[in-house]
């Protein structure tokens, strides 16, 4: 199988079981890779290149041990790993000037007890104030704990005290527009929702469900998208967000992006996912 | 990209075994009601009376409403339900805790199990409120309905712990006032409070949408969430603190108003509907909201009618119990069984199919005609019942419980029917 520095760590894993053993045995930041729990949740999240900073070795190093276990490495993209690298220093050098009212929280207990500490830290950044900072004390730098909450609007830094401590601080940057996440994934949504249209131009069909009675719009929505061309989409005037429709378009590999135009009419645009 | 949670409906696992129990519940209900036979007759605080009584209500009526909830939920909250786990095991709870708090009451168990049944009662009810709350914590919407919803869960959890404490009262005596007084809070405030303010608010989500109507006033919703609400808020407190009887009828009257309200928009949902033909489900539906009419009136008779002689007061009080619960409640239980129940069964064992072979619709998978004959049986026995009850015949008692007998039976049918669906794929001759 081929891979790049972007392929997931659970796509390893899942290709070859063997895969858990050698990045374990890299160093011993990645024995937690041994432990279900936290192979389950941490996997899916962490990219070969995310992984080799969470371990703390050159990616160089990772891939030649997966190497070793028959992975064909493709081709590097220099200006990717720069780009990687210049945001992950910058990471780390950030400012360590206005650390005031400092909330500390040592996960390592947590870890240790084979349990996923994302939970505890997340309850306590619901709690934590603006002018606080938040101290997490770790094992390993929290790769997808720093990339959630900097969608947020969190900024963050680490340190790396001694071999196998890393310091992760978070605090909440005024600067920049922060909104709650939903209000986020509605506009991006609605910008979504136009740009797919208009890459559909008018190749699509439109349908409206509204007349009907549940769950006729499921039903019509469902045999419309079977006769879809490729590269067709469809275009719906429905009363609100289907729900029980949503997790049927998933397995079926739909995509589906929604703007709402009032409290009694959302347009859906479904279309094969890539 | 997944922006939406796209899997907020829950497994048909944790829906369907709330409507087989509730099903069976009405089921051991009439049989009940049937060997009661002149107790009811008797006075509205008879042991048997008050076992029938929440047979009917937390047997049959929550637990089929704990059934549908958990699937209306991404409707009504657009959000999943915190958790299905949890929903499975306090349905086994609740479960158990009817039939045994339904058994103490029967057998006059007053002093010993009681105690036990209602608190057990008490803890699962205690975990739905908690899952429901827990669940609303993470809704995106939050509107009248949602808040009308949130708001009868609320009510339902003073409701049980009034009752807990009539019951802990029985045998350590710490109230101040006689257990009736206390008894009439509890029933107000779960029927008002709990069930009526539910059904307003999952109503008004789910009728305009069978009746597929456009373009609702919302404004009408507000006014019946703040009347009723305050009226009932500004009578438990006086019921409870002031004892000034004479502002009841205040109350009443702010309560009604706001019933009034939820009727309005119900009406302008039925004007405007597209759908011309109404189903099975929505004639039990639209029956049951005139019906609620009937205990306005009679809770008002009560209320102003101090001078009745004591016998015929209690089967007044009596009536007023059976008019909400079967007049009002199973009617519309009964109705929207045949709206949710088919599509939980539809959506589990048809929606991988849907749109790729040609399937039966939801309403395919029970007998129409079996739901219709109930529905006009159903409709005799409410009427025999009444003028029983009114003019103390016995005989129109037991006819009309042999009546509520065969309505059930059929409804059984209906509803195994349903859950033992096998999948059928219609062949496409087009």
């Amino acid at each position: 199988m081929k891979i790049n520095r972007n392929t997931r760590i659970s796509t390893l894993i899942k290709e070859n079981k063997a895969t858990v053993d050698v990045i374990a045995s890299i160093n011993k930041n990645f024995l937690k890779l041994k432990n279900p729990i936290l192979r389950k949740v941490l996997a899916p999240r962490v990219t070969v290149a995310d992984a080799a900073k969470v371990g703390g070795v050159d990616i160089e190093v990772m891939i030649d041990k997966l190497k070793e276990i028959g992975f064909e490495y493709e081709g590097e993209n220099k200006t990717i790993k720069n780009k990687t690298t210049k945001k992950a220093s910058m990471n780390e050098a950030a400012p360590l000037k206005h650390i005031k009212n400092l909330v500390t929280l040592d996960v390592r207990p947590t870890l240790d007890s084979g349990e996923d500490p994302f939970n505890i830290i997340m309850k306590e950044v619901k709690t934590l104030k603006d002018d606080q900072t938040l101290k997490i004390i770790n094992s390993f730098e929290p790769i997808p704990l720093i990339r959630k909450l900097q969608s947020k609007g969190y900024e963050s830094w680490t340190e790396r005290t001694k071999e196998g401590v890393v310091h992760t601080f978070f605090k909440m940057d005024n600067s920049k527009w922060v909104d709650n996440e939903i209000e986020e994934v509605v506009q991006k949504n609605k910008k979504d929702f136009d740009e797919q249209l208009t890459f559909f131009g008018d190749n699509y069909k439109s349908i409206d469900v509204r007349q009907l009675e549940m769950p006729e719009p499921m039903v019509q929505i469902l045999k419309e998208i079977e006769t879809l061309k490729k590269g067709q989409a469809l275009y719906v005037d429905h009363k609100k967000i289907p729900q029980f429709l949503l997790p049927e378009l998933e397995v079926r590999n739909f995509e589906i992006l929604f703007k709402e135009i009032d409290c009694n009419h959302t347009k859906l645009l479904i279309y094969k996912s890539n | 990209m997944s922006t939406l949670n796209s899997n907020n409906a829950p497994d048909a696992s944790v829906v369907k075994p709330h409507f087989i129990f509730g099903s069976l519940a009405l089921l051991i209900l009439s049989i009940m009601i049937i060997i009661a036979d002149s107790s009811l007759l008797g006075s509205y605080f008879d042991n048997k009376v008050v076992a029938i009584t929440h047979m009917a209500v937390l047997g049959w009526a929550v637990m089929i409403v704990f059934g549908a909830l958990y699937q209306l939920i991404p409707v009504v909250f657009e959000t999943s339900l915190y958790s299905e786990k949890l929903a499975k095991f306090t349905f086994w709870l609740s479960g158990f805790s009817v039939l045994f708090l339904s058994y103490s009451f029967w057998i006059g168990a007053y002093t010993s199990l009681l105690i036990y049944a209602s608190l057990s009662m008490f803890i699962s009810l205690l975990l739905f409120i908690v899952n429901v709350v827990l669940s609303y914590k993470n809704s995106k919407l939050k509107n009248t309905s949602s808040k009308l919803v949130i708001t009868a869960v609320f009510w339902l959890a003073i409701t049980e712990l009034i009752g807990t404490l009539i019951a802990f009262n029985f045998k350590y005596y710490f109230l101040s006032e006689i257990h009736l007084h206390y008894l009439k809070i509890h029933a107000t405030i779960g029927l008002i409070g709990w069930f009526l303010l539910l059904i307003i608010g999952v109503g008004s989500t789910l009728i305009p949408m069978f009746l597929v109507s456009h373009e609702l006033n919302d404004k009408k919703l507000k006014y019946a969430y703040y009347f009723i609400n305050s009226g009932l808020m500004a009578l438990s407190v006086n019921w409870f603190f002031i004892h000034q009887n004479s502002l009841d009828v205040l109350f009443w009257l702010s309560i009604v108003i706001g019933i009034s309200f939820f009727l309005s928009f119900v009406y302008d949902s039925y004007k405007k509907r597209m759908r011309k033909v109404l189903d099975v489900g929505m004639k039990h539906t639209m029956l049951s909201i005139m019906s609620v009419i009937l205990p306005i009136v009679l809770s008002l008779v009560i209320s102003v009618g101090c001078g009745m002689e004591e016998t015929l007061m209690y089967r007044v009080i009596t009536l007023y119990g059976f008019t909400i619960i079967f007049g009002f409640i199973t009617t519309l239980i009964l109705g929207q069984t045949y709206k949710t129940l088919p599509f939980v069964i539809w959506l589990d064992k048809y929606k991988s199919l849907v749109g790729k072979t040609k399937t039966p619709m939801p309403r395919e998978l029970y007998s129409e005609r079996i739901a219709s004959i109930h529905f006009y049986i159903y409709f005799l026995f409410i009427s025999s019942m009444i003028l029983g009850i009114v003019f103390n015949k016995i005989w129109l008692i037991r006819i009309g419980s042999y009546l509520l007998l065969m309505v059930v039976v059929l409804y059984n049918i209906n509803v195994f029917k349903m859950v033992f669906h096998k999948v059928k794929i219609v062949e496409k001759n087009e």
